[in-house]
């Protein structure tokens, strides 16, 4: 395929894309609302701005008047129980200071300072001393940069010990333009990134390490993680994912089926943020090869043909929508192998990937009824043969695909039996497959 | 440009715009259109002071949108099931419509960014200063990146969607 071929092909693809009819209509009224947000906010801002000169707590550098809105932590006295060790926080503000043109917000919006870096909290993490650092700036609009991208927020950076020279740097920074929209500003650093540390004035947060299965349902387990002095920590066991990590701000504890997202606050990795080398090599360096199955686009019905959207939708809500994202990217979905079995019940499998993890196999059986259950079907071996293995419950055979080749089975007291090629539903008392001419063991 | 103005070229240009916000969200039709209003929305309020043609500039702000969604509050499941918007309108060619999936389905597998050069590059057309321009990089950048996005979108694709020759 080249640039031509791929031109021609994505303009196919987004042929016929249609906006709804009120579309326009709807972006009117959200534009017009959100003028008479920003002039509120404008005229809250003068108030604040008067008060703070008054006060004598803050310093007028600018004519732009957005950009004189405070933040109110950064008058405030340093928190944590650090907050006492002049030579550590002298000793933040420098990597800070030294990193203010690089770090990956700098790379990716331009502003200017205003006044100080300031340490909001500075204490002890089973990382090594910490702090976070805030700097507000007056975010300059670009020519092509996001609309709203302007105007006064603070960029909030994480100072910790870089596991991988020892020394002292920013290992996380963030910012948004809509600062009164963010529920904090998070982080995963230290060895392995198993330290967590998350800066908030939400008081009620939750946590959970990763995904279980648990019953045949992908869940979480949530604990409460207390917030002191405006910062939450969580450390992570030795041999956790942290990529799995969810932290949420909710008023009362979620379920175990609770998996999503929602109210999540965002934990930048440092070893993700690390390889931001440059604006548009961000994790260049980090995004991992995909290690399943290479089977793009390969639908495989065993028997009677499945709806391949409704699989879709149902392995997506009940194994892709529950398992992590990932902190850069996930793989999963470009194929699976499905069965209808004679209950009626649909056994689909197929494989998902989130960054450098190992890709791992997951069954999902969509019972007649519409509930559903979902198997651990190991990790993928994409070299060997017949990678793809599912011992269905109950008896009921196994599931198994070696996409492009042929499948023949034999049982403890049979021959060879002929099953297709490419995917086959054999029967349970199969002791080995063969796959082309290679004989694979079952069980 | 007034208010008349805004409300004209949303009506007009919507369209294009989506269909280049659903690419940037590897075939996401419903995180396009949320991506889409909310970058014409916020624009409404600066509507008069944008310098020049404001398609340009709407495409640019699309594109660094969607290649920091990474930011977002809550971000979305990566991997979502394809949903077209209506049926397929040409019978007859059913083959292509799967082939145009698996195309979406690629484009999903690569990083934001990566994916946001291709776009405005081989789908919008612009020329490689312009692409650098709306991303903030060099020209040598988007070359580069536009050889590897190539690249890893083969691998990505299945042998007879890669292999399928241009009408």
């Amino acid at each position: 395929m080249n640039p031509a071929e791929l031109s021609t092909r994505l303009h196919d693809a987004a042929a016929g894309v249609e906006p709804a009819p009120d579309f326009a209509a709807a972006v009117l009224r959200g534009g017009q609302a959100r003028r008479q947000r920003r002039r509120l906010a404008v005229a809250a801002s003068a108030v604040a701005v008067v008060a703070l000169v008054a006060s004598g707590a803050f310093a007028l550098t600018r004519d732009h008047q957005e950009a004189q809105v405070g933040d109110p932590r950064v008058t405030q006295p340093t928190r944590g129980d650090l907050a006492g060790d002049d030579t550590f926080r002298q000793a933040a503000i420098a990597a800070w200071q030294r990193s203010r043109t690089t770090s990956a917000s700098a790379l990716n919006a331009k502003y200017e300072t205003i006044g100080g870096p300031h340490v909001y909290w500075a204490g002890s993490t089973p990382a090594g001393p910490a702090a976070i650092v805030l700097q507000q700036v007056d975010l300059r609009p670009e020519p092509d940069s996001a609309p709203d991208w302007e105007g006064a927020t603070t960029v909030e950076a994480l100072v910790a010990t870089d596991p991988a020279d020892g020394q002292l740097k920013v290992v996380a920074d963030d910012w948004s333009p809509h600062p009164e929209q963010q529920l904090g500003f998070g982080a995963k650093f230290g060895p392995g990134d198993r330290t967590v540390l998350i800066e908030t004035s939400e008081q009620t947060l939750f946590f959970s390490e990763g995904v279980e299965l648990r019953n045949h349902r992908l869940v979480r387990d949530w604990q409460q993680v207390p917030v002191l002095d405006g910062v939450a920590q969580v450390q992570l066991p030795a041999d956790a994912d942290p990529a799995g990590v969810l932290v949420v701000a909710r008023e009362t504890k979620p379920g175990p089926e609770d998996t999503k997202s929602s109210n999540a606050l965002l934990l930048t990795r440092a070893a993700v943020y690390r390889s931001m080398g440059s604006s548009l090599t961000i994790g260049e360096d980090f995004y991992p090869p995909p290690t399943g199955l290479r089977w793009p686009g390969r639908y495989l019905s065993v028997g009677d043909p499945v709806d391949q959207r409704e699989v879709d939708r149902t392995y997506t809500e009940n194994v892709f929508g529950k398992l992590p994202t990932g902190d850069w990217c996930s793989f999963g979905g470009s194929w699976w192998v499905a069965a209808t079995l004679p209950d009626g019940t649909i056994a689909v499998l197929s494989d998902v990937q989130a960054d450098a993890n190992p890709a791992r196999l997951y069954g999902l059986l969509i019972r007649p009824d519409g509930s559903t259950e979902v198997y651990d079907a190991g990790e993928v071996d994409a070299g060997a043969p017949l990678p793809a293995r599912f011992r269905l419950p109950g008896g009921e055979g196994w599931l198994v695909a070696d996409d492009g080749k042929t499948i023949s089975y034999r049982t403890e007291t049979g021959g060879w039996q002929d099953a297709g090629s490419n995917a086959a539903l054999l029967p349970d008392d199969a002791v080995e497959a063969k796959v082309g001419d290679t004989t694979v063991p079952l069980g | 440009m007034s208010e008349a103005d805004f409300t004209d070229f949303v009506t007009y240009r919507a369209p294009a715009l989506l269909r280049t916000a659903f690419l940037l969200c590897g075939g996401d039709r419903g995180a396009a259109e949320d991506l889409l209003q909310e970058v014409l929305e916020r624009a409404y309020p600066r509507w008069r002071r944008i310098r020049g043609k404001p398609e340009p500039y709407l495409r640019a702000a699309l594109a660094n949108a969607a290649a920091n969604r990474w930011r977002s509050r809550s971000r979305r499941v990566s991997e979502v099931p394809l949903e077209r918007a209506s049926p397929p309108t040409r019978p007859g060619h059913e083959q292509q419509i799967v082939d145009e999936d698996e195309l979406l389905r690629a484009l999903r597998g690569l990083p934001p960014r990566m994916r946001a050069v291709l776009v405005l590059r081989f789908f919008d057309d612009m020329s490689e200063a312009d692409v650098a321009k709306a991303l903030g990089c060099s020209a040598g950048t988007v070359k580069s990146q536009s050889s590897r996005g190539l690249a890893r979108l083969r691998e990505l694709l299945p042998d007879h969607v890669r292999e399928r020759s241009t009408p």
